[in-house]
C-alpha cells in the first residue's frame, strides 16, 4: 500500500486524483494540496510514500517542492505531472531528483500504471525529453557538461531509439534486452542527470534556452 | 723694304717682355629676357642660389626663374612685407641659403621664401654686396666704403623675426681711406686699389681690426688715373693676384706683394682707345677671368697662358656683346649668366663651351669626311690626291700635298684616292682599265712604278674598291661583278688579298642573292681579329670573312627575323669597350646593332630607344665604357649598360647635327673628333662626366582646375577654404583639396639651367599611382578626380648631365571627399542601417514575443481553467466506473461531480473565449458583461445591485489581457460578495481618476478580517491571492478595505491601455 500526497493547484483535479486514488487497491491518498508550502509540516503529519506533483502552482512550485523533497525527505518518491510536455521543466525535476514523471493527459489506468511502475524502480522517458537528454550531453559545439559524466553507447541508443518514438518493449526487442534492462538504463541515465554538477548545468542550460 | 717692314711690325707686337696676343672666340648664346617672363631686359645682378634658381634684380622687380618661366616679386603698396622697391639694386645668395635684396632707397632685405616676406636687415641702400669665405656678408655701403652687415643667424629662419641690423667696422683702415674696388682672398685678407696704390689688409674679424700687410705704388702713367678703371682678380691657383690697370697688368705675389710681371695688354685688344677702363666680372670654374672692356665688350683672360680672348656671339645679328655693371653668375652646372644691358641675360651652357669647333678657312658650309689627327694638334684633310694638314686651334694650313701629277706618271692611269696605310704612311691608288695600282709615298712623293698592280678581267669585274690595310703586308681589295654577264659569275664579288711585299694575289669568290647585288658598294673593312674581316656593304649588310678556312658569311637584314641586322646599310663598327671580345657595335643606316659572338645575334636601338637619329656614321667608346654615336641628327652618348642615351644637337655647341660616314676619331689622349656637314667637332669626353651630380627638382606651381594658384599672403576666408595653402608651394609640404576641385595641377623643375626644355621628369601619386609615370619633358603632373584619401606626390627630375634626382621633391596631397563621401559619414549610414535592421527586428521579435506570450497565456488559461477540470472529469468518471458494481453510490456521487466540473468548464471556455473575440475590444463589451454577470446573480437573490459607470469611458480600447482580468477581479469580488458577506446592497463603480480607471466592488456584508484572509491558505482565501495576482499581473493596484461588521470595499485601479494585444 503506497500512501500518497497530491500537490496540484486545480482543485477539480486534485479532488479527482483523491478519488482515483482512494479507488485504487494499492494506493491511499495521505494529503491534499494547492501548492508547496508547509511540506515539512504535512509530511511529518502524513508520511507519505510518494508526491505526485504538480509542476505549475502559485506560491512555492513543484520543482521548489522536490528540491525540498529530496533534501529533508530523500525516501519520498517524487513524482511528477503536467499537463503538456514542458520538457524542460521535466528536465529540470529529473536533475532535482525526480524518481518519475507523469503526463496529466494520460488516462487515469496510465497514470495509475506509472504510479506503480516508479515505485518498482522504473522510470519515465518520453520522446522529447529523451531528445533533450541526448541534446545536453551529445552537444559537439558547446559542451554543457564536463566529460566525467557523460552517457556510454548504449544508453545514447535507446535514447535515440526513444526519440524516434520506440516503446520501452519495442526497444528491448529492438536491442535484445529485456524490458527491465530498458528501465534499468534510464534508472541511469536518470542517476547521471542528478549528479550535482550535471543539475547544476541543466538549470544553467534551461535558462539559457540551450536545451 | 720688306723685310724691314717685317722687323719693324716684329717689334711693334713683341715690343716688350711678352706682349702677349688675343684671338676671337665665337660663342652660342641663348638670351632671356621678357618673352621669358623676365620684368625687363636690364639686370642689374644675378644670382643663382643653392637651389639652382637664377634671380634676377631689375627696375621692375625681382625675378625668379626656373627653366620655365620667372616668379616675379613685386612692391604691393598693401602690403608692408612685400618687396620694398620694384628697383632692385644687387641681391646675394648668401653660403646660408639666405636671398639678400637691395631695394632702391629702402635698404637691405632678406626673402623669407616660406612665406613670400621681406624683412630689413638694415636702413642702408648697399650698392654691392659680397659674401668672404667665412660667410661674412659684406656690403658696399659708400662710393668707397665696404662694411659687414650682421645678421643674428639665430633669429634669422622665424617667419616673424626681428633682425637687429649691426654693421661692423673694421678699424685700422688709414685716415680717408676709402675702398673702391674691393677683393676678399681666402686668407682673410682684403686687397683693394685706389689710385696708384695697391692696399692689402689682414683682416682680423674677432677684434674687427684691419692691419695692412703692404702696398705697393706703381707707376702712374701705366696704371691710369680713375679709381673705378681697375680690376682685380685672383689667380686660380690662389697663389697670385692679377691687377687689371689701364695700360698694363700686373701678376702680383699674394704673400709678398711683389710684383711678379707686368705685361701690356695685346695690341688692339681695346681697339682705337687709348683709355681703358677694365671691369672684373669674375671667374670661371675653369679658372678663366672675365673682364669687361668699355666699348669692347667681353674679354676673357686665361692665366695659365696668359692669353685673352674677345669674346663675340656667334649669332652675328645678336646685339653686341656688351656686359652691365659687373654681372656674371655661374651656376652649378658651370652655365654661365651675363646680363646685358637691356638686351636680356645671356646664357652659355657648359656643353656649349665643351665643344671644340674646326671649320676650314671660316667656311661654316664646308664638309668634312675623311681626315686624321696628328699630334693631337694637326688635323690631315684627305680629298682626291691632296693632303692638307691645319692647325687646329688657329686653323692656318700647315702644310699642303697634291697628288695629281709625277715625273714618272704613266698618264693612261687615273689618280684614284689617297689610302692611309698607317699614320705616317700612305698610298696613292690608281686606275685603269684591267688594273688596279697603288704606290707608298716616299718624301711626299709617290713612288713609282707601282708597288701594286692588280690585274682583273673587265668582262667579268666592272669596277673595284679598295677596302683597307690590314697591316704594313696586306691589302685588301673587292672588285664588282658584271651584272651583264650569263653566267654565275654575275653575282660573284671577288676578294682580293694582295701580298704588299711581293705583290701575290689571293682571291676570294663571293656568291650573294641576285637581289643585293645592284647598287652595292664598299668602302672600309673591320678585322674583327686576325682571321675574321667584316666587310661593311651600303645596300647588303655584312660580308663576313673567315680567312683561315675561307668561308664566307653573308649576314643581311631578315624581316622576319627577331635576331638579325636591322639593316643593310653598314657604316661602321666597334667592339664593346668592356666586353671587346664578345660584343660588337655596329652603326647601320637604321639604327644601332648590337652584335653578341657568343648567340650570333643582333640587337638593334634606334629612335625609339632615344636615339636622335637612325643612321649610326660612327662610334667612338669612352673611358666609361660608353658608346658615341654621330648621326645624321647630332651626337648620342649611348650608355649600353643601362641603354640610356643622351644627345647633343647644334644648340649644345655640335658645329652641324649632320654627321659624315667614316669620320670619327679618337686620339691617343681621349680626345674625340668627329667630322660632318659643317666642319669638325671635337672635345673630350670627359668633360661630360665632371659635373655629374644630380640638381634639385621643386615643386613650384599649383593649379586648380587650370588656373595657376600663387599663395596670397592676405587672403580673405573663402581663397583659404578654397586653397588649403597657406605657404608658397615651393614650401607646402601637405595639401588639402576638397571635392570640387576636379582637376589639380603641379608644376615642377628640375633646376639644371643647360637646357631646361630637355630636363625629363617622373612622377606618382603614391597611393594613387603604382609604378612612376614617365612624363618626358614636360613640367606638370594633373590628376582629375582624385578620389578622396591622402597621398604623396613624387616627383624626379634627370638633368643636362644625365643624372637622375631620385630623392626629388614630394609633396603630401590630402584629398577630401564630399562630407556624403567621408568615411564618418559612410559609418554613420552604415550604423543607421544597422539600427533600422536591428529596430525592426527587434519589433518583430516583440511582436513574436507578445504573440507567443499571447499564445502562452491562452494556452495556460486553457491548461488552468478547462484542462485541469477536463482531467478531473475523466479521473471522476474513471471512478465511477470502477465503482460503478461495487458502490453504485459512489459512482453517482462521482457523476454529479463531472456534472458540476462540466458546467464550471464551459462556464471557463465562455470567459476564455469572449476575452480572446476583438468584438470586445471596447469597455463597454466589458461593462456589458459585467453588468448581466451580477444581474443575473442579483435574480437569483435579494440582493441589491448599483452598477453605475462613467460615460465617457465606455469606448476606451482595452486590451484582451486587461479586460479578462479585470473580468475575473470583478467577478472574484463579485462572488465574494454573494458566497460569503451577507450583504444587501452591493454597489459597481467603474469610474476615471486621475491615476487610471477604477473599478469599485462594495458591499455592507459581514466583512472579513483582511490579514485571515491571507494567511489563510485554504480555499477561502484564495479569492484574495488571485485578484492580487491578477492584480500584479496588469501592473495595477488593489485595495480590499473590510473589517468584521462592516462590508467590504474592493478597489482595482490600473493605468488602460489601448493595445489590442
Amino acid at each position: 500500500m503506497y500512501s500518497i500526497a497530491v500537490f496540484d493547484d486545480n482543485d477539480a483535479r486534485r479532488e479527482g486524483l483523491k478519488f482515483l486514488i482512494e479507488a485504487t487497491p494499492n494506493m491511499t491518498c495521505v494529503g491534499l494540496y494547492p501548492d508547496c508550502r508547509g511540506i515539512e509540516f504535512r509530511f511529518k503529519l502524513n508520511k507519505p510514500d510518494v508526491a505526485l506533483m504538480d509542476i505549475n502552482m502559485p506560491n512555492v512550485n513543484g520543482i521548489e517542492g522536490l528540491k525540498y523533497i529530496k533534501e529533508h525527505f530523500p525516501e519520498v518518491k517524487v513524482i511528477m505531472q503536467t499537463i503538456f510536455e514542458d520538457e524542460g521543466k521535466i528536465l529540470e525535476a529529473i536533475s532535482a531528483g525526480a524518481d518519475g514523471y507523469i503526463i496529466k493527459q494520460s488516462s487515469p489506468q496510465k497514470l495509475i500504471e506509472g504510479i506503480n511502475e516508479v515505485m518498482n524502480g522504473g522510470a519515465a522517458m518520453t520522446p522529447s525529453v529523451a531528445k533533450k537528454v541526448l541534446k545536453l550531453f551529445t552537444t559537439g559545439k558547446r559542451k554543457m557538461i564536463n566529460s566525467d559524466v557523460s552517457l556510454t553507447p548504449r544508453e545514447q541508443e535507446i535514447l535515440n531509439l526513444l526519440v524516434d518514438g520506440y516503446t520501452y518493449k519495442m526497444i528491448g526487442k529492438e536491442l535484445f534486452i529485456s524490458y527491465s534492462t530498458v528501465n534499468k538504463h534510464i534508472t541511469n541515465i536518470y542517476a547521471k542527470l542528478q549528479v550535482s554538477s550535471v543539475s547544476a548545468a541543466v538549470s544553467k542550460a534551461i535558462k539559457e534556452g540551450l536545451v | 723694304m720688306r723685310s724691314l717692314i717685317t722687323i719693324l711690325i716684329f717689334f711693334i707686337v713683341f715690343q716688350s717682355n711678352g706682349q702677349a696676343i688675343y684671338d676671337t672666340i665665337a660663342w652660342d648664346f641663348n638670351i632671356l629676357n621678357v618673352n621669358d617672363g623676365f620684368s625687363a631686359g636690364l639686370s642689374h645682378d644675378l644670382e643663382i642660389d643653392a637651389k639652382g634658381y637664377l634671380w634676377a634684380a631689375t627696375y621692375h622687380g625681382l625675378d625668379r626663374y626656373d627653366g620655365y618661366g620667372v616668379k616675379r616679386y613685386t612692391h604691393d603698396p598693401n602690403d608692408s612685407l612685400s618687396l620694398p622697391a620694384n628697383h632692385v639694386i644687387c641681391l646675394l645668395a648668401d653660403s646660408r641659403n639666405w636671398l639678400w635684396v637691395v631695394a632702391n632707397n629702402k635698404g637691405t632685405y632678406l626673402l623669407m621664401e616660406e612665406t613670400n616676406t621681406f624683412h630689413k636687415v638694415s636702413n642702408t641702400v648697399y650698392k654691392w654686396l659680397e659674401e668672404d669665405l667665412q660667410g661674412n656678408v659684406w656690403g658696399k655701403s659708400g662710393e668707397f666704403s665696404w662694411e659687414i652687415i650682421e645678421v643674428d643667424s639665430t633669429k634669422g629662419k622665424h617667419q616673424d623675426f626681428t633682425i637687429s641690423p649691426c654693421t661692423s667696422y673694421f678699424d685700422g683702415f688709414a685716415p680717408n681711406e676709402k675702398i673702391p674696388i674691393m677683393t676678399l682672398t681666402d686668407n682673410s685678407e682684403m686687397w683693394w686699389v685706389l689710385r696708384d696704390t695697391l692696399y692689402a689688409y689682414h683682416l682680423n674679424y674677432k677684434t674687427k681690426a684691419a692691419n695692412l700687410k703692404f702696398k705697393i705704388n706703381v707707376e702712374r702713367e701705366k696704371f691710369g688715373f680713375d679709381y673705378g678703371h681697375t680690376a682685380l682678380c685672383k689667380d686660380p691657383t690662389s697663389e697670385s693676384m692679377w691687377l687689371f690697370a689701364e695700360n698694363v697688368y700686373y701678376n702680383v705675389d699674394k704673400k709678398t706683394g711683389e710684383v711678379l710681371s707686368e705685361y701690356y695688354y695685346p695690341l688692339g685688344l681695346f681697339g682705337d682707345k687709348r683709355r681703358n677702363s677694365v671691369a672684373n666680372l669674375g671667374i670661371d670654374y675653369r679658372g678663366r677671368i672675365f673682364l669687361n672692356i668699355d666699348d669692347r665688350g667681353l674679354v676673357i683672360f686665361d692665366p695659365r697662358d696668359n692669353r685673352f680672348s674677345l669674346l663675340v656671339d656667334r649669332d652675328k645679328n645678336a646685339p653686341r656683346l656688351n656686359v652691365y655693371g659687373g654681372n656674371l653668375t655661374e651656376d652649378q652646372h658651370h652655365n654661365l649668366f651675363f646680363s646685358t644691358a637691356g638686351y636680356g641675360i645671356y646664357k652659355h651652357t657648359r656643353n656649349r663651351d665643351i665643344f671644340n669647333h674646326f671649320v676650314v678657312g671660316d667656311n661654316v658650309g664646308s664638309s668634312i669626311s675623311k681626315f686624321s689627327i696628328e699630334d693631337g694638334d694637326k688635323i690631315v684633310l684627305y680629298s682626291l690626291g691632296r693632303r692638307f694638314t691645319y692647325d687646329l686651334k688657329s686653323k692656318d694650313v700647315i702644310h699642303k700635298q697634291v697628288f695629281s701629277k709625277h715625273p714618272d706618271f704613266d698618264p693612261s692611269y687615273k689618280l684614284s684616292e689617297l689610302i692611309p696605310e698607317s699614320e705616317d704612311r700612305f698610298w696613292l691608288s690608281y686606275r685603269k682599265m684591267g688594273h688596279l695600282s697603288l704606290s707608298p709615298i716616299v718624301n711626299e712623293k709617290p713612288k713609282f712604278p707601282f708597288q701594286i698592280d692588280i690585274p682583273y678581267d673587265t668582262v667579268e669585274y666592272i669596277k673595284h674598291a679598295i677596302l683597307g690595310f690590314q697591316d704594313a703586308s696586306t691589302l685588301w681589295t673587292i672588285f664588282y661583278p658584271n651584272q651583264n654577264l650569263q653566267s654565275n659569275k654575275k653575282n660573284q664579288f671577288r676578294l682580293t688579298r694582295t701580298n704588299v711585299a711581293d705583290n701575290t694575289l689571293t682571291h676570294y669568290d663571293i656568291d650573294v642573292d641576285s637581289s643585293f647585288v645592284p647598287f652595292t658598294s664598299f668602302k672600309d673593312i673591320f678585322f674583327a681579329s686576325k682571321n675574321s674581316l667584316w666587310i661593311p656593304t651600303t645596300s647588303m649588310g655584312i660580308l663576313r670573312f673567315d680567312i683561315t678556312t675561307e668561308t664566307f658569311k653573308h649576314i643581311y637584314f631578315g624581316e622576319n627575323s627577331e635576331y638579325s641586322l636591322s639593316s643593310n646599310s653598314i657604316y661602321c663598327f666597334r667592339p664593346d669597350p668592356a666586353y671587346p671580345d664578345s660584343i660588337l657595335w655596329i652603326g647601320t643606316g637604321n639604327g644601332l646593332n648590337k652584335y653578341t659572338y657568343a648567340k650570333d645575334q643582333f640587337e638593334s636601338f634606334t629612335t625609339e630607344d632615344g636615339l636622335p637619329n637612325n643612321v649610326v656614321y660612327g662610334i667612338l667608346t669612352d673611358a666609361h665604357n660608353n658608346l658615341w654615336l654621330s648621326t645624321n641628327f647630332g651626337l648620342c652618348n649611348f650608355n649600353p649598360t643601362t641603354k640610356s642615351t643622351y644627345n647633343f644637337t647644334q644648340e649644345d655647341g655640335l658645329q652641324h647635327n649632320e654627321f659624315n660616314s667614316q669620320s670619327y676619331y679618337q686620339d691617343d689622349e681621349g680626345t674625340f673628333y668627329f667630322g660632318g656637314m659643317g666642319g669638325l667637332t671635337y672635345f673630350d669626353p670627359e668633360a661630360f662626366y665632371e659635373n655629374s651630380a644630380p640638381s634639385s627638382v621643386v615643386i613650384n606651381q599649383l593649379k586648380i582646375d587650370n588656373k595657376p594658384i600663387n599663395f596670397k599672403r592676405n587672403q580673405d576666408e573663402d581663397e583659404k577654404e578654397t586653397y588649403r595653402i597657406n605657404q608658397p608651394i615651393e614650401q607646402t609640404k601637405k595639401i588639402e583639396f576638397n571635392y570640387k576641385q576636379l582637376m589639380i595641377t603641379f608644376g615642377f623643375a628640375c633646376l639644371d639651367l643647360s637646357k631646361p626644355e630637355y630636363n625629363e621628369f617622373r612622377y606618382k601619386m603614391e597611393g594613387f599611382n603604382d609604378d612612376w609615370i614617365e612624363a618626358g619633358v614636360s613640367h606638370e603632373a594633373t590628376f582629375t578626380q582624385l578620389p578622396a584619401g591622402t597621398y604623396t606626390f613624387k616627383v624626379q627630375g634627370i638633368n643636362a648631365s644625365n643624372v637622375w634626382n631620385r630623392k626629388g621633391a614630394e609633396l603630401i596631397v590630402v584629398m577630401h571627399g564630399p562630407w556624403w563621401k567621408s568615411w564618418w559619414f559612410f559609418f554613420l549610414c552604415l550604423l543607421a542601417i544597422a539600427g533600422i535592421i536591428y529596430l525592426t527586428y527587434r519589433y518583430h521579435l516583440k511582436q513574436n514575443e507578445k504573440i507567443f506570450q499571447l499564445r502562452n497565456k491562452i494556452s495556460t488559461d486553457l491548461h488552468d481553467e478547462i484542462g485541469s477540470t477536463l482531467s478531473s472529469i475523466a479521473l471522476f468518471g474513471s471512478v465511477a466506473e470502477t465503482t460503478l458494481e461495487t458502490d453504485l453510490s459512489h459512482s453517482k456521487k462521482m457523476l454529479s461531480r463531472i456534472n458540476a466540473r462540466t458546467t464550471e468548464a464551459m462556464e471557463s471556455i465562455n470567459d476564455i473565449v469572449w476575452a480572446i473575440n476583438s468584438n470586445n475590444d471596447q469597455l463597454k463589451a466589458l461593462l456589458k458583461r459585467m453588468r448581466s454577470y451580477i444581474f443575473q446573480l442579483s435574480d437569483a437573490s435579494n440582493v441589491e445591485v448599483y452598477f453605475t459607470s462613467d460615460d465617457d469611458i465606455t469606448d476606451m480600447k482595452i486590451s484582451m489581457a486587461q479586460r479578462k482580468n479585470i473580468y475575473l477581479i470583478y467577478k472574484e469580488a463579485v462572488i465574494n460578495a454573494f458566497k460569503y458577506a451577507q450583504c444587501d446592497t452591493i454597489e459597481v463603480q467603474l469610474s476615471k481618476t486621475p491615476s487610471g480607471l477604477q473599478l469599485m466592488v462594495k458591499d455592507n456584508g459581514v466583512g472579513f478580517n483582511t490579514q485571515d484572509a491571507l494567511d489563510d491558505f485554504s480555499m477561502g482565501g484564495n479569492g484574495i491571492k488571485n485578484m492580487q495576482l491578477r492584480t500584479d499581473e496588469l501592473k495595477g493596484k488593489l485595495i480590499v478595505t473590510s473589517a468584521k461588521g462592516e462590508g467590504t470595499t474592493v478597489t482595482f485601479t490600473w493605468k488602460p491601455s489601448s493595445k489590442v494585444v
